[in-house]
């Protein structure tokens, strides 16, 4: 097969679909609007969360620690300052947060000891204990701060003397919610790739019947394989085009939104996209091939249609089945769970499968190819083409 | 430059052609006449290489359809029963597409593509989508599109059905033109008017056998005849699915 051929063939498929340009506004429209939506739900929920940060923190002493004060301000709590003793403030208002800092604090610091500090809170009730717990990370956030600065000003450098980062995940709080929420974007931008590609594959294979294009064309000196390939070529690329742009808004109003309040670590740069393109590009030419096939069972847009609507939900098996930690490595030879698994992965900083990127490919280019050349051989088939 | 030789083809229970054998030279018309399911159509199937026989030769410009589809068609300008349009793409942008697949490019194609829009009239709506063209609008593109790469052989599937006194005539003319530069035609049509105005041979094809094949002269002399369309009910021995 010429590329030369294929090109005709993609050319034509291109403009004809670009032309079509209700169908692409449509795809287009769900590609944007479903991790659109997502992210909007996280927004409402950092927004929930900086409320919840909205609490007044009773600030003993605060005087004395003019450089922890910044730093709880600039994460957005807001500072009540106060001489009252701790328990004093409690007995008044039970609900409180109250920070205190001795007297000694400032002395303990400039010696390079460790400063003492205390929060006071009673942590049975849910709201002062949620806001406390918060307090105690950004105070210790701070104290990182300080310890490293001491390290750098021994000629130490402060990487060394952290052997250990422990991050809390808990799945109970707002920031599990989040991750929950940024874990369900992938199936999202799977969704694209099925939606983006679906109306190409109705009109370059049912359409053609439909409006008995098909027999002229495949009177013309252009092999059955070449015209199959070049329709599954154009469907794929509109699908991936679809997924490429929903994970791009994704990623640019993930970077608009602080994920930091919510304890979530997200932060995308280059590399990560190009992975998250790079794992979902093998997927496009099979879910392409897919849709090709079963769109040429068909006689009629509407009756593809059907089929390529129903093709749509096999990322909803993502919501019951997914490779886990515990899955075989060859769990990743199933398209689809494989990406899904993958990009999962890289959204959450956590390596990939080892074999998994190997696997997957090989399972959707073997895949591709082989419906690919049945779809061609359909073609060919005169009891196909003339329905006998 | 078309050659069918002892052609037969069977679908399940029906015999749709039995031994169907015929030949059209460069620079002729051949009417390929027949009632409703007489097996026309399948026997220009068997031409374009969509269909296989199950026996005998379908062969273009020397080259056996069945063996080397693809050689055979570079030949061939083919104008199917329906007309197949792009709704979406303009008549010069099928016969761009149509053009490179038979293999012009860049000033080449573009200049068979100046040659063939005046020729058929396409002039006002080159540009335009053909989405709302009228019958006889789009059996110029589809004509046009059969046209563009000069093909040795032309094959039309009932060119003239549903089209307009003036259509018709442009469709006439059109044939008439690519007789002149050499072309062979063959057209299958039940219309009995059409075939003896501009045909040099007439096929008549009934129950997937051929029963006539010359000039209609002939077949009024074999028939011993008056009419043509009298002559045509004798040869088929029906009245069905024909038309003055």
């Amino acid at each position: 097969m010429k590329p030369d051929a294929l090109w005709i063939v993609v050319s034509k498929e291109l403009l004809d679909a670009l032309r079509d340009r209700r169908s692409i506004v449509a795809g287009l429209l769900f590609a944007v609007l479903g991790p659109l939506a997502l992210l909007a739900a996280l927004k409402a929920m950092i927004a929930s969360e900086q409320e919840a940060g909205g609490q007044a923190l009773h600030l003993v002493g605060a005087a004395r620690a003019p450089g922890l004060a910044n730093h709880l301000r600039s994460a957005g709590v807001s500072l009540l300052a106060s001489e009252e003793s701790p328990e004093r403030l409690l007995a008044r208002m039970p609900g409180a947060v109250v920070l205190a800092v001795p007297p000694g604090a400032p002395v303990e610091l400039a010696r390079g000891r460790a400063a003492r500090i205390e929060l006071w809170a009673d942590m049975s009730d849910a709201e002062a204990g949620r806001q406390a717990r918060r307090i105690q990370g950004l105070v210790a956030a701070y104290g990182v701060q300080l310890s490293e600065q001491r390290l750098l000003g021994a000629g130490v450098a402060p990487a060394a003397a952290t052997a250990l980062a422990l991050e809390l995940r808990d799945m109970g709080n707002a920031g599990g919610k989040a991750a929950l929420v940024l874990g369900a974007l992938p199936v999202f931008w799977l969704l694209a790739m099925f939606i983006g590609g679906s109306h190409v594959a109705q009109d370059a294979t049912a359409g053609e019947r439909e409006r008995r294009s098909l027999e002229s064309l495949l009177a013309q000196p252009l092999s059955t394989g070449a015209l199959f390939s070049g329709k599954w070529l154009t469907v794929s690329l509109f699908g991936y085009a679809s997924s490429a742009l929903a994970v791009l808004v994704s990623v640019l109003v993930l970077e608009q939104l602080p994920l930091y309040e919510l304890g979530v670590a997200f932060a995308p740069d280059a590399a990560m996209l190009c992975a998250i393109l790079l794992v979902l590009l093998p997927l496009a030419f099979l879910v392409g091939a897919v849709q090709c096939v079963a769109a040429l069972r068909a006689r009629t847009h509407k009756e593809a249609q059907i089929y390529l609507n129903l093709l749509q939900l096999a990322p909803m098996v993502l919501v019951v089945e997914q490779i886990g930690k515990a899955s075989p490595p060859a769990a990743h030879l199933l398209p689809l769970l494989s990406q899904h698994a993958q990009l999962g992965a890289l959204l959450s900083g956590q390596p990939i499968a080892p074999l998994a990127p190997v696997l997957a490919v090989s399972a959707c280019v073997a895949g591709a190819a082989f419906l690919v050349w049945a779809g061609s051989r359909r073609l060919a088939s005169e009891r196909f083409v003339f329905g006998l | 430059m078309i050659q069918i030789e002892n052609v037969s083809k069977r679908f399940g229970a029906l015999q749709a052609l039995s031994e169907v054998s015929f030949r059209v030279q460069a620079g002729s018309i051949t009417a390929l006449l027949g009632p409703n399911g007489a097996g026309k159509s399948t026997c220009l199937r068997i031409l374009y290489g969509l269909l296989s026989p199950d026996h005998g030769i379908a062969s273009i410009a020397g080259i056996d359809v069945a063996r080397a589809p693809l050689a055979a068609r570079r030949h061939l300008g083919v104008v199917t029963d329906e007309f197949g349009l792009y709704e979406r793409l303009s008549p010069r942008e099928h016969l761009r597409y149509y053009g490179r697949m038979h293999g012009l490019r860049g000033p080449l194609l573009e200049q068979a593509i100046g040659r063939v829009i005046p020729e058929l009239g396409l002039g006002a709506e080159a540009d335009r989508p053909c989405k709302g063209f009228s019958a006889g609008q789009r059996i110029k593109v589809a004509l046009a599109r059969a046209l563009l790469h000069e093909p040795a052989v032309l094959v039309l599937d009932e060119p003239t059905r549903g089209l307009d006194v003036m259509s018709t005539r442009a469709v006439r003319e059109a044939l008439e033109r690519a007789r002149a530069r050499g072309t062979a035609v063959l057209l299958s049509t039940h219309m009995m008017q059409e075939a003896a105005l501009m045909c040099d041979q007439v096929v008549v094809l009934a129950a997937g056998r051929v029963r006539f094949a010359g000039d209609t002269a002939a077949l009024l002399q074999q028939t011993g005849r008056a009419q043509l369309e009298q002559a045509f009910i004798e040869m088929i021995g029906s009245d069905e699915g024909i038309a003055a």
